[in-house]
């Protein structure tokens, strides 16, 4: 079996100081794409989905020669949004009359990784999975599969999420009392990730990803068996993990229902830094790749203090309706 | 076939039938489902041309004689009535470790849209939307604990699903799975259709020369895929296999497909591979087929380029069913299954015309042949394109 690494990263998301200045919704500021393969008219009608998963994903195949990317999976639970939300409206303020199709075909769930192969003429495999909060997972297990029993070398895989001004007002209209601010202390934001996934180790390579599983957690097999068993199926002890990362649908610390086992372990939730959105993993995975990669974090707001010690194995979590772990290590 | 995996359960609901016996035999009698639209109000309502299942919510419900959430959305009761037939084929009970790999293109829409922008102060409806809520329903009324997930690449959807969940079984992370596809009508697709003038006035018509467009669907088709090797250690009835899939992408348009169907080529191409066919193996093409111009014509340049001047018999059930868009891929999987079954090619409906470019002929009457392996396509928005391949039982030994 192959061994899979992620060899790139590019990630586009709220930054510490807007979360702190932030309302119940935190938008991410747009960065500005230029790239010879972009005109500004294309860059016109794209949705702000699109342009998060363009803006990343030219950056993390960067450095690939484009012949050599066999794909591109994403994760999105909500998809295209802003379009979907468009077309909707349309339906009801025109009564069904004279509609523009643009918000319709852009409402499509895959017309991000449709878009993204457009750009770079990618004719290989082209995925997008949608299931809530482990939309990412489900397109990394599908790539690490791939990879490891070597269908494909080397995907690029991502995930984007979207606010949309009128699912806002929509929410906003009821249930004031149980809006996400209040009831988490965390922002509905935004946001994108993107990496390259290999089996093929380069100059570039960040990290290897171990293992990924998604799960359920049942009465039967909590979420401290699950995770123990899996960190064991991977040959590593507990002591061997320096830091587990971790994003959940819920505001309690999953890590207090969890026994002592992890007493020594750093454990960081990154979802106060760039608030939260259904595939806000990425951040997570970007920041492990980072601590392996580098070593250190210097970074502000950094939940992270600047210790002298050393990352080799992170695991990364996420709780909700379903479970999700990936265990990396450095190279 | 190092790729292959077995299917040991199949289950459907579409508008020519609630299960796979009355759809084959409308199939077979060649009674399509196609008339106007009756569930959704609004300005199709008693127009528009429509495969739609008869039932109404209340009615899937009471079919399913299970408890359901509150406000399910149509297409998770579809997908519920077409997994548990699969699942009672498969003699499988125990669900609770089962992977669920469902493919759709607008989930929930069904019910969210009759909502918005007012969502009667329900926070659920709100999730309803989401395509992995109809999923969650899914597993929920199943009672599966494993993995469940959901593909959404417009109207390939399910082939997609079909296939990832055989690479859950083939990389050994799963014995068995449940995998499929399902999509409700919704004044959201419809609408969507229309505006890009897509649909028919007409009964759609695939492959004719004077074909005007497609008739939209509705409808669920789920199968349970087993490793080889657990079916060695507790044998049961195979249907035939799933012996080889692949998806590319056209990389030209985000809703029209390339003059040479560069996409549908390669991934027909792609598919033959991973099942080490040549494409003279393969004995019945179940086209995508949608009616549209654009794909129907380009579709048929693909299959001429790959399959050169040794086409093999082909059709599109699109004529019967209406196209099902994300659940298309998961209905046609089972007419194949079930052409390898009945040994019987079958027939276009509505055929009399063949198009100028390229000049090529579906079978416009059923073809009862010597049918090993089938190949069936799907393509979506997005330039997604497909194509499973499934062969029959006694093909693999």
């Amino acid at each position: 079996m192959n061994k899979v690494y992620i060899n790139a990263a590019s990630i586009c998301v709220a930054t510490p100081d807007q979360q702190d200045a932030a309302d119940n919704w935190l938008k991410v500021d747009l960065p500005k794409i230029t790239h010879k393969l972009l005109s500004p008219n294309a860059t016109r009608r794209m949705s702000k989905a699109v342009k998060m998963g363009i803006f990343c994903s030219l950056e993390a195949v960067n450095h690939l020669d484009p012949a050599t990317l066999d794909g591109i999976l994403v994760g999105s639970s909500k998809g295209c949004l802003i379009d979907s939300d468009k077309f909707l409206q349309s339906i009801v303020e025109q009564q069904e009359e004279f509609l523009s199709p643009t918000p319709f075909i852009q409402s499509t769930h895959n017309t991000v990784a449709g878009q993204i192969a457009l750009l770079i003429k990618n004719q290989g495999y082209n995925m997008t999975y949608s299931q809530g909060r482990i939309s990412f997972e489900s397109a990394v297990l599908d790539a690490y599969i791939q990879l490891t029993m070597n269908e494909r070398n080397t995907l690029l895989v991502g995930a984007v999420e979207e606010l949309s001004a009128i699912s806002i007002k929509v929410s906003s209209s009821f249930d004031e009392t149980a809006s996400p601010q209040q009831t988490t202390g965390i922002s509905q934001s935004e946001g994108a990730g993107f990496f390259i996934f290999s089996n093929q180790q380069d100059q570039h390579t960040r990290a290897e990803l171990t293992d990924i599983s998604i799960y359920s957690a049942t009465t039967k097999l909590s979420s401290e068996a699950q995770l123990l068993a899996f960190v064991k199926k991977n040959k590593v002890s507990i002591e061997q993990i320096d830091a587990i990362i971790y994003g959940s649908k819920n505001t309690e610390n999953p890590f207090d229902a969890i026994s002592t086992s992890f007493n020594k372990t750093r454990i960081i939730n990154y979802q106060l830094q760039i608030g939260c959105f259904d595939t806000d993993i990425v951040f997570a995975l970007d920041l492990a790749l980072k601590l392996l990669y580098n070593q250190t974090l210097v970074q502000k707001s950094s939940p992270i203090e600047n210790g002298s010690s050393s990352y080799q194995n992170i695991l990364i979590c996420n709780f909700g309706e379903q479970n999700s772990l990936m265990l990396l290590s450095g190279c | 076939m190092k790729n292959a995996v077995a299917v040991t359960g199949m289950g459907m609901i579409t508008a020519i039938g609630d299960d796979v016996t009355q759809n084959y035999h409308s199939l077979f009698q060649k009674q399509h489902g196609i008339k106007t639209l009756q569930h959704i109000s609004g300005k199709h309502q008693h127009q528009t041309l429509v495969g739609e299942v008869a039932w109404t919510n209340a009615e899937l419900v009471e079919k399913l004689g299970a408890e359901v959430p509150k406000n399910s959305s149509r297409t998770s009761l579809l997908a519920a009535i077409a997994a548990r037939e699969a699942l009672s084929q498969a003699g499988i009970t125990v669900t609770e470790d089962m992977p669920i790999v469902m493919g759709t293109s607008v989930g929930g829409m069904d019910i969210f849209e009759q909502h918005f922008p007012h969502l009667l102060q329900d926070n659920q409806l709100i999730q309803r939307r989401d395509v992995g809520d109809s999923s969650r329903v899914l597993a929920q009324v199943l009672g599966s604990n494993s993995l469940v997930t959901s593909i959404s690449t417009a109207c390939s959807s399910a082939a997609n699903a079909i296939a990832f969940g055989a690479r859950l079984v083939l990389s050994g992370r799963a014995d068995r799975v449940l995998v499929g596809g399902s999509d409700a009508l919704s004044r959201f697709t419809i609408n969507g259709f229309d505006s890009l003038m897509l649909l028919s006035d007409e009964l759609n018509r695939p492959f004719d020369a004077n074909r005007s467009g497609l008739n939209l669907g509705e409808g669920a088709g789920f199968l349970v895929l087993e490793s080889i090797e657990s079916l060695k250690k507790a044998a049961k009835p195979i249907l035939g296999y799933l012996s080889g899939f692949s998806n590319a992408n056209d990389a030209f348009h985000q809703t029209s497909t390339s003059e040479h169907g560069e996409g549908a080529y390669l991934a027909m191409k792609q598919a033959l591979a991973s099942a080490a066919l040549t494409p003279q193996a393969i004995d019945y093409i179940n086209a995508h087929g949608t009616a549209t111009e654009n794909n129907d014509r380009t579709e048929a340049t693909a299959i001429v380029r790959l399959f050169e001047d040794q086409i093999p018999p082909f059709s599109s059930t699109k004529a019967y069913t209406g196209h099902t868009l994300g659940a298309s891929a998961g209905i046609e999987a089972i007419y194949a299954l079930l052409a390898l079954q009945h040994q019987l090619a079958f027939a276009n409906l509505r055929f009399e015309n063949a198009m100028d470019r390229p000049s090529l002929e579906p079978i416009a009457d059923h073809q009862p042949a010597v049918i090993r392996h089938v190949l069936s396509n799907s393509f979506g928005f997005g330039g997604n394109c497909s194509t499973l391949i499934f062969s029959h039982e006694q093909s693999l030994y």
